[in-house]
């Protein structure tokens, strides 16, 4: 007591409702302050009830009373020293079994005290019935089930108050300190620590914050103890390891005790949803997330139709204007321009936004709605067995959007070996590029049957990352850092439709444009190089192209083809760029390859003519497991600093790609 | 809740969800939330909670060039549904 004025203490984790009690209690008196020596904001305030006057401390609003934080220390050095009459310890009704921490970690700190179990309307409304008498009778002190919120009804509340003052009410621990002697090294050290040793701590909460490994506390109680007693002190504690673990055990079940028959909960036990249940199951659940993710694939289709027939719209342009400009006595260059190269450009470009517009809107809503936080925790389960943290999920997933993304992203991963791996790894996810020019080339090659190829590509991408992993797994990674996950999936939410929509709409605008600056300069590059007006022998590419084909042959690639592969090194778009090109209507190169100059409805026609199902099959399989882009191979040396394991990957990468190129040709000469 | 038993759990390379986890040890999947978030406190476990924030330049949109975060990537307040994990900390 102060000049006759008595001080109440309000401790309480955050948002357990302390400045609210503080705000009512108070009203416009008070005063904020720092505490000495700290940056911790001290709220001192004042009232009368009763004629009496009191001032109220609310303290900082922490988890628990252990070193971790200085508001932690001045909070609970604060409550110790005895300057406050009363400790008012506030706990939240709608979820007591974790908010009475504070309580459990506040038993052994000898002052008066009573517990306001706040929140009463929130715990009600989740049909809890809490009996405040119950919990009395078994912690000894008094407790009231209120709202802070509700002002006009804080009558009970000064009952209490005036009731722990008067008795002078401590709460009544045995039961936790039972709990306490189970645990290794605290019965050693209570015959070691005496009560009060450090002024105002009990030697029950001394021993097990001790236990605990409270550095602060350990110190003070080096600090007060001498000769031999210091000695047993210094070897108990030696022995000792990770003590925090069962003390909280205690805590807890402390707690549990204490709520067990007084509180009613009329059950809504969460049962886990039918979905959760499939894809948790260690048989069914990476099958039923292949299946959603397959599914989720097709559907995307839909939205993507429209957008594809809008390309094809673009490329019947072709014809009246080409028809134009001839009338015009356009030069064949002109002609070539603009039919051969920025009109075809554009109408590929659409195509391919089709469905990165499809699978973007339906993956977003897969987001939104909670589902891929499902799919994501069946890839986690599979990514630590490969030897990953958790974390490299978030990589992967950004790497289906864009493989630059990912790799930056990867470095949330604080091991530089799996950061290292996981970037490897994120190379082999096709990227929003691959996402948009697999399905144009594969709708174009086998109409609805495409559908199988992009499948097909979903599992050659499992079965690329298991064995990459393997193959770089070894040497980045060890076998102990190898651990498991704990994870919370979200509840299922509706999608927000405006701004899913937006971002879809937005993201598919940046696409286009980013898409088009590299199909263009590329599509004219290679147009003029092919392009002679002394015939087929005379054009570059046509003579380094027949040189090469033997080689390229066998990985089932044309050289056209092979270039255009190469140029799916730069950005994948290239290889559109460059298809666009050698296989455009004025280009002289078509004409020597097919030996023939019949007229075709369009360029896309003419790719169809003059590449069979095999080669296509291989191109799409090369240029899709290719490197994803030069960006990302900077942002791969970026991030890993090692021009090493940069160069290994990508070198990994071109090879591979004309390995699966190889055997998806062949498999194509079987089935086709 | 057996924390040890967690823990061995988490270092023998053991996966599972919260419902799961709670059905195993024979508990509430409020028990587990309060165990998961006591054992980050004291620094045994660490969190991380998934989405799609990380994602600065990644060059692939016209909003992520410079620097910041990339709003092409994500709706606005979006992508922040992946839920959250937590794994054995380093020290
Ligand atoms: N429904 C309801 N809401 C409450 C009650 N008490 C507090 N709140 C609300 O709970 C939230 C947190 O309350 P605060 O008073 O700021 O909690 P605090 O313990 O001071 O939190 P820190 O400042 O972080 O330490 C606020 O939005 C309050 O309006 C109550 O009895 N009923």
């Amino acid at each position: 007591m102060v000049d006759g004025k008595i001080t109440i203490a309000l401790l309480g984790q955050p948002n357990s409702g302390k400045s609210t009690l503080f705000n009512g209690l108070t009203g416009l008196k008070q005063h904020v302050g720092n505490w000495p020596g700290k940056t911790v904001e001290k709220k001192q305030g004042s009232f009368t009830h009763n004629g009496m006057e009191y001032i109220v401390t609310d303290l900082p609003g922490t988890y628990s009373l252990s070193a971790n934080s200085d508001e932690e220390i001045v909070t609970r050095d604060y409550i110790a020293s005895g300057n406050a009459d009363v400790v008012c310890i506030l706990a939240d009704s709608s979820q007591l079994e974790r908010s009475m921490f504070m309580l459990a970690d506040f038993a052994g700190i000898d002052v008066p005290c009573f517990l306001v179990l706040n929140l009463a309307d929130v715990a009600k409304d989740q049909g809890k019935n809490i009996d405040p008498k119950k919990i009395e009778s078994k912690i000894g002190i008094p407790v009231i089930l209120m709202s802070a919120t509700d002002v006009k009804k804080y009558d009970s509340f000064f009952e209490c108050m005036e009731k722990a003052l008067k008795d002078k009410t401590k709460l009544d621990y045995s039961s936790l300190e039972k709990g306490y002697e189970t645990v290794e090294g605290y019965s050693d050290l209570k015959t070691i620590i005496s009560d009060g040793l450090v002024e105002g701590y009990s030697s029950t909460w001394l021993c097990a914050k001790a236990v605990e490994g409270d550095k602060v506390v350990r110190a003070k109680i080096e600090n007060a103890l001498s000769g031999e007693k210091k000695a047993s002190y210094e070897k108990t504690i030696k022995t000792l390891d990770k003590g925090a673990l069962s003390t909280g055990e205690c805590k807890f079940a402390w707690i549990d005790e204490i709520l067990d028959g007084s509180v009613n909960k009329v059950e809504t036990s969460v049962k886990m949803g039918k979905f959760d249940r499939a894809i948790t199951s260690k048989t069914w659940g990476k099958l039923v997330v292949v299946l959603v993710v397959i599914g989720g694939l097709l559907l995307s289709f839909i939205p993507a139709l429209p957008i594809m027939l809008l390309g094809g719209c673009v490329t019947m342009l072709d014809e009246p204007i080409r028809t134009a400009l001839t009338n015009a006595n356009a030069s064949p260059i002109l002609i070539g321009i603009i039919c051969d190269c920025l009109l075809m450009c554009i109408a590929n470009t659409v195509k391919m936004l089709g469905f990165a517009f499809g699978i973007t809107l339906v993956f977003g809503m897969f987001e939104e709605s909670g589902i891929m936080a499902r799919i994501s925790y069946v890839f986690d389960n599979t990514m630590s067995k490969m030897g990953l943290q958790g974390k490299s999920v978030m990589p992967f997933l950004v790497s289906f959007g864009c493989t630059i993304g990912g790799a930056s992203s990867s470095r949330v991963i604080d091991n530089w070996g799996q950061k290292i791996l996981t970037i490897a790894l994120a190379w082999a996810v096709p990227c929003g590029a691959a996402w948009a020019i697999i399905p144009m080339l594969a709708t174009s090659f086998f109409g609805g049957y495409g559908v199988l190829v992009i499948v097909a590509i979903l599992v050659v991408m499992i079965i690329h990352i298991w064995i990459t992993s393997k193959i770089f797994g070894r040497h980045l990674v060890k076998k102990e850092d190898r651990y498991g996950i704990i994870m919370e999936l979200p509840p299922y939410h509706k999608p927000k439709w405006k701004s899913l929509l937006r971002y879809v709409f937005g993201r598919t605008k940046d696409m286009f444009f980013r898409v088009i600056k590299v199909i263009i300069p590329v599509c004219l590059v290679f147009w003029f190089l092919s392009y002679s007006s002394i015939g087929v022998e005379g054009s570059v590419l046509y003579k380094v192209g027949t040189f090469i084909e033997p080689v390229t042959k066998f990985f089932g690639l044309s050289w056209q083809l092979f270039m255009a592969f190469i140029a799916s090194s730069i950005g994948k778009e290239g290889a559109v760029g460059v298809l666009t090109a050698l296989f455009s209507q004025t280009g002289t190169i078509f004409g020597a390859v097919a030996g023939s100059n019949e007229a075709v409805a369009n360029s896309t026609q003419l790719l169809i003519n003059n590449i069979s199902g095999p080669q296509a099959l291989a191109f799409m399989f090369a240029i899709t497991f290719n490197m994803p882009c030069v960006v990302a191979l900077a942002a791969t040396y970026q991030e890993t600093h090692s021009a090493k394991w940069t160069t290994l990957i990508t070198l990994y990468y071109e090879a591979s790609a004309l390995i699966l190129a190889f055997l998806a040709y062949h498999v194509g000469l079987l089935i086709m | 809740m057996d924390m040890r038993n967690l823990m061995n759990l988490l270092k023998s390379g053991e996966c599972c969800s919260t419902a799961m986890l709670a059905e195993r040890m024979g508990t509430t999947v409020s028990d587990v939330e309060r165990t998961l978030e006591y054992l980050e406190r004291i620094g045994v476990l660490r969190r991380t909670r998934l989405g799609m924030i990380e994602c600065a330049d990644c060059g692939s949109c016209s909003s992520g060039k410079g620097g910041g975060q990339c709003k092409g990537c994500m709706p606005e307040n979006g992508f922040q549904n992946m839920g959250t994990i937590w794994e054995i900390a380093d020290t």
